[in-house]
């Protein structure tokens, strides 16, 4: 497991600053709602928490998402900077949980324990965990952007239902990566098309980087049921 | 001939704690029976103009159709419905009261 540097300590202790600042300043009236949901949305507000929480700040339970996050429906604004301070304590935070951003990397849940599968792919899901964490180009999307690895043929992360899907794979001797893009669920279900057979590890980041690029680019912003990547 | 218009009230959400609320002639409340019923199209959208002044204490303020059951408001469309009772779970918040 990823256990946080001294940088990101400091950086999510700075960012949990801000954001109480800032919801002090909403509670005062020197921010308006317009101007504090894109705040509150890159911070998580639409909290996706830990297991304790519900009993001190909600009402002792919490909704499990179908991607596993946990959601807590009741807290007051007034308490969330605690609650972030807490996250930040057993190294966790919300950020990028909500928003037009990209959203937390998944992968197979029987990941490194697969007897089908080529590498593991947790590193990988890590690695644009990071990438893609605080990005500054892709802080406002035209929609929400989903990506998920997997090891092995069997598709168990559901890689062709997300923006990105991405499945590591051999040529020769060489790892690398097939790249699947345009997938994904909700209200216009779609499967995703194989843009790449094979990248090379190397090329990986600038591939995602070339991808959600051309999409911040190129997507739709007038209409937000056909402006998700699929569209 | 002038479209009748459909009996309204305003709602929100509470800044603070998020609950779903409704606007009286003296405030706010948390119960939908207890809401102003506008019968009027510029009156309500007058009152809508002062619930939305109110930045400081609520979020998203609007009109939600109602129909009228005597002189108590009911929801119309399903998503007031479930605003009103609160989530779709027995044992917390608003539903555990029914």
């Amino acid at each position: 497991m990823y256990h946080y540097t001294d940088f990101d300590d400091a950086f999510l202790s700075e960012r949990n600053a801000q954001f109480r600042a800032q919801v002090e300043r909403r509670i005062d009236g020197s921010l308006t709602e317009d101007e504090f949901k894109p705040l509150r949305l890159m911070n998580g507000l639409y909290l996706q928490l830990h297991a304790y929480m519900p009993d001190k700040w909600d009402k002792g339970y919490g909704h499990f998402t179908t991607r596993q996050n946990i959601q807590y429906n009741w807290p007051e604004l007034r308490d969330v900077p605690d609650m972030l301070d807490a996250l930040a304590e057993v190294n966790m935070h919300a950020i990028q949980t909500s928003g037009n951003t990209i959203r937390n990397v998944t992968a197979d849940h029987f990941a490194g324990a697969a007897a089908d599968e080529i590498a593991d792919p947790r590193p990988v899901a890590e690695l644009i965990r990071q990438w893609s964490t605080d990005h500054p180009e892709f802080q406002f999307l035209p929609r929400k952007f989903k990506v998920a690895v997997t090891g092995a043929e069997a598709d168990r992360a559901v890689v062709k239902a997300h923006d990105i899907g991405l499945q590591i794979v051999k040529r020769d001797e060489e790892v690398g990566f097939k790249v699947i893009v345009g997938g994904g669920l909700g209200r216009t279900p779609m499967i995703g098309k194989v843009l790449y057979d094979f990248v090379s590890q190397e090329d990986l980041l600038p591939t995602l980087e070339a991808i959600v690029s051309v999409y911040n680019l190129l997507g739709r912003r007038d209409n937000k049921y056909k402006a998700h990547h699929r569209a | 001939m002038l479209r009748p218009f459909t009996p309204k009230v305003i709602t929100a959400n509470a800044l603070l704690e998020g609950d779903v609320i409704y606007q009286t002639p003296f405030g706010w409340t948390r119960q939908m029976e207890e809401a102003e019923v506008l019968t009027d199209e510029a009156h309500a959208d007058l009152r809508l103009i002062e619930a939305q002044a109110q930045s400081g204490q609520i979020v998203g303020a609007y009109l939600a159709d109602v129909t009228l059951d005597g002189a108590t408001p009911m929801p119309v469309h399903f998503r007031e419905a479930f605003r009103a009772k609160g989530p779709s779970n027995y044992a917390h918040g608003k539903q555990e009261q029914f």
